[in-house]
């Protein structure tokens, strides 16, 4: 049984309602090197600072243009590579530096199938012994047992027992790609890694794989990552989608969800690059065609990845702010929130600071992202600045206000991100119930969801910083 | 309608392989008029490159052992390899699917961008050069002046696509013929590219042969389409009609096996059973016969031709040719 092999390395209590694999803030770096000496002059940075989560029996898809990091992401997750930082858990279990006999067994729960499936397969095994090797290997089964578990295996993967005994060049590649996954399922994992398992095959074989592992996944209670290009394929095969740009997860959310409504312009772009196979859609979408290439991974562009070709990148501010996850959240994108780099936030400080109105005489922050930029105005203007906290049962009421405040006071409020105007709403309410005069907001206005119409409508002076700008999406 | 700019009649290719004689374009027919963007669809070993290649006279080893290609008056598969070479290039320009194996990567790519028009037009290297330059800036290459001068390692992939088109287009060639110009590419510079080559063709009025095995790049891309299987067309018509009403079973099949991104709710794929055929041991009669759901006695015996089914659509198939509409689960 896989599980008493690991069970007593478990650190923790896991259930299965837990995430079966964690990946969190991983790194996995790889040295580039030059001149005569071999020296590494630098790093290509495939995979930098990721934060996942596979639950079991879901299929998690990860989306993302060649050198994205998608496949090394894969690998270091079921430890075929080791990350440069960062840590993996699988079923509650810190696997990032297990090593030896530990490794081996977790090897029992993890498989993976390979993209080229002509590339992949020995072409001097047969193909019994290709899919007997990882039964072997675990000392799973031996003699006539061992041969029926690998006529069971093919006959699950919609092949003749009898190929058993012939070669992979005997065979086309969607069925080297049935043996793949037959070997995948060999050692009866939990968790497959799928990568690009059918970008090699033929249009009219792809379907054939994808209903197989669909079936397989239903079958076995597995768990996939599903690696690919295609987000068509990738959005009908998956439950959550996570989108990758140059080493980082730029947003999670549902397939459909994704598709509806993209919260990050990369996604829409992604989106809107993929042809849709009928004309009347076709002819009638609009465009958004992104300029230029992707940037090197050996050195990153500083603060958003996509900001040297995003196409909503705010004026002024170009290409300084990124996207910051909120860590449990289902959408891991959902604000944009600034990288504390001093420079910037000393020029967003200033920034801010000219909208600030002279008479103010402190500062407030209902959020901690608005704290980072109120401590930049505060820094600039030499105003007191205060966090209006958020509690569980709403914001910080007038009591809680007490003592750091005056009452009369005036108070210039800075918000990251309106949205819908709410939050901003109810931190202003609760400085009004403390007495508290509030004479204008700096904000940073989202598109159109009403929270400029609601900041009117409740007759507060505000001043935008920045208005991240609609994407001509459908 | 007016005469066709291309005409292709009856055009066999063969190839001579270990196992047997190969006929990768087995009895292809079709026209091609002036300005508009022609797809031909199918997958790999369908013959679609394989008719290309032999438009342009370059399908060695391949042999052509029948049909007519005509161009302005001449048949291209008769005349001379010197008269063909002025056609070639000029005339009849050709996008590749790997942009780094078509670019010579010892010579600069303002060198090779001017290439046609010091061979075709006689240009000194200077004005060559100066037109390369305009070219490579039509095509979207930032500092073209000076990227003329980088080698093409030094070139993105979606770079040396962009400098291939801009070879392509020099000499303002009538027909353009594009095999799979976007399938190495990522998506993102799939519609850059796709985005250059509707400008192209809008600016330049040039007509398109444009080859892919993506059903939605040639919705986007053709007005009409061309569906190849075993080299041979199986069906052909106007886009919008293909899509909406498929007359023949393996592009009714073949829409419905995609995923498409616009799929509002998770229903199970329909897959094509069984695999593409072996061209050197074709089954008898309609070669998709063994794979079709719809298939009748007569299809394992005799091959359909291609002909008239509905007002605007051509479909090589006994079943629709009879009336029967395609229609399943």
């Amino acid at each position: 049984m896989p599980e008493a092999a690991t069970a007593k390395h478990l650190t923790m209590a896991w259930t299965a309602n837990d995430p079966l694999l964690t990946v969190s803030d991983l790194k996995v770096w790889f040295p580039v090197a030059s001149g005569v000496m071999q020296r590494t002059v630098g790093h290509v940075h495939a995979v930098d600072g990721v934060d996942l989560e596979i639950r079991a029996g879901e299929t998690l898809g990860l989306v993302g243009e060649s050198g994205c990091g998608k496949s090394t992401l894969g690998r270091a997750a079921i430890r075929l590579l080791k990350p440069t930082g960062g840590t993996v858990h699988f079923k509650g279990e810190d696997i990032t530096s297990i090593r030896g006999e530990h490794l081996r067994a977790l090897r029992r729960e993890m498989a993976m199938i390979f993209q080229d499936p002509y590339a992949s397969l020995d072409p001097r095994q047969t193909v019994g012994d290709i899919i007997g090797e990882p039964i072997d290997v675990h000392g799973l089964a031996k003699g006539k047992e061992r041969q029926d578990r690998i006529r069971e295996l093919l006959r699950v993967v919609g092949m003749n027992p009898r190929f058993a005994d012939r070669y992979p060049h005997e065979f086309s590649g969607g069925q080297r790609q049935r043996i793949g996954i037959a070997r995948a399922l060999a050692v009866e994992p939990t968790f497959i890694v799928c990568d690009e398992p059918i970008s090699a095959l033929d249009v009219s074989i792809q379907a054939q794989i994808i209903n197989l592992l669909e079936n397989l996944q239903s079958k076995f209670k597995l768990t996939y990552l599903f690696i690919a290009h295609d987000l068509s394929v990738v959005k009908h095969i998956s439950n959550r989608v996570a989108v990758m740009y140059l080493g980082k997860i730029m947003e999670v959310a549902p397939g459909q969800q994704l598709y509806r409504r993209p919260r990050h312009p990369y996604t829409g772009s992604l989106l809107s690059a993929i042809p849709i196979p009928d004309p009347k859609v076709e002819l009638q979408r609009k465009r958004l065609i992104l300029q230029g290439d992707v940037a090197s991974p050996v050195n990153p562009p500083s603060g958003c990845r996509f900001r040297t070709r995003c196409p909503r990148a705010a004026s002024y501010l170009k290409g300084d702010f990124v996207l910051r996850s909120g860590r449990r959240s289902n959408r891991y994108f959902d604000k944009f929130l600034f990288e504390t780099d001093p420079a910037l936030l000393k020029r967003i400080g200033a920034e801010l600071a000219r909208l600030v109105p002279a008479e103010t005489q402190r500062l407030a922050a209902p959020e901690l992202g608005a704290v980072l930029l109120g401590g930049a105005v505060s820094l600039e203007t030499g105003l007191p600045l205060v966090l209006v906290r958020k509690e569980p049962k709403g914001y910080g009421t007038a009591k809680q206000l007490e003592g750091r405040f005056h009452a009369g006071e005036r108070v210039t409020v800075i918000e990251d991100v309106v949205t819908t105007g709410g939050d901003s709403l109810r931190s202003i309410e609760a400085l009004r119930a403390a007495e508290l005069d509030v004479i204008h907001l700096v904000v940073v206005l989202d598109r159109g969801e009403g929270g400029e119409e609601n900041i009117r409508e409740a007759r507060i002076p505000y001043s935008p910083l920045f208005r991240i700008q609609d994407l001509p999406l459908d | 309608m007016t005469q066709p700019l291309l005409e292709v009649s009856d055009l066999h290719t063969v190839f001579s392989t270990k196992e047997g004689m190969v006929k990768a374009v087995d009895g292809v027919s079709f026209e091609l008029h002036a300005g508009e963007t022609l797809g031909i669809v199918g997958e790999s070993g369908c013959g679609k490159s394989v008719t290309a290649l032999s438009i342009m006279r370059l399908q060695r080893p391949g042999r052509i052992v029948g049909g007519k290609v005509m161009f302005k008056g001449q048949d291209l598969t008769r005349v001379s390899e010197y008269e063909m070479r002025e056609v070639r290039g000029k005339e009849i320009a050709m996008i590749f699917q790997d942009p780094m194996t078509s670019l010579n990567p010892v010579y600069r790519v303002g060198w090779q961008v001017g290439e046609p028009t010091r061979l075709h037009g006689g240009w000194d290297a200077k004005k060559a050069l100066s037109s390369a330059v305009t070219m490579l800036a039509r095509v979207g290459i930032p500092s073209a002046a000076a990227r003329a001068k980088d080698y093409p390692h030094q070139f993105s992939g979606g770079m040396r696509q962009r400098a291939m088109i801009a070879m392509g287009l020099t000499t303002t060639p009538e027909v353009l013929i594009a095999d799979e110009p976007t399938t190495a590419l990522d998506v993102t510079i799939q519609a850059q590219i796709l985005d250059l080559l509707r400008d192209v063709n809008r600016e330049f009025g040039t007509a398109t042969i444009l080859i892919t095995h993506n059903l939605g790049v040639v919705a986007g891309m053709c007005q009409r389409l061309i569906v190849m299987y075993a080299g041979k067309i199986v069906e052909a018509g106007p886009t919008t009609d293909v899509f909406a009403n498929p007359k023949h079973p393996y592009t009714w099949s073949l829409l419905r096996s995609i995923p498409r991104l616009d799929a509002e709710r998770h229903e199970p794929l329909k897959p094509i059973e069984g695999l593409p055929p072996n061209l050197v041991d074709l089954p008898a009669g309609c070669s998709f016969h063994p794979r079709c759901v719809f298939k009748v006695d007569r299809c394992s015996r005799d091959t359909p031709a291609l002909l008239q089914v509905g007002d605007t659509q051509r479909s090589a198939c006994w079943v629709t040719q009879s009336g029967t509409e395609l229609k399943g689960a």
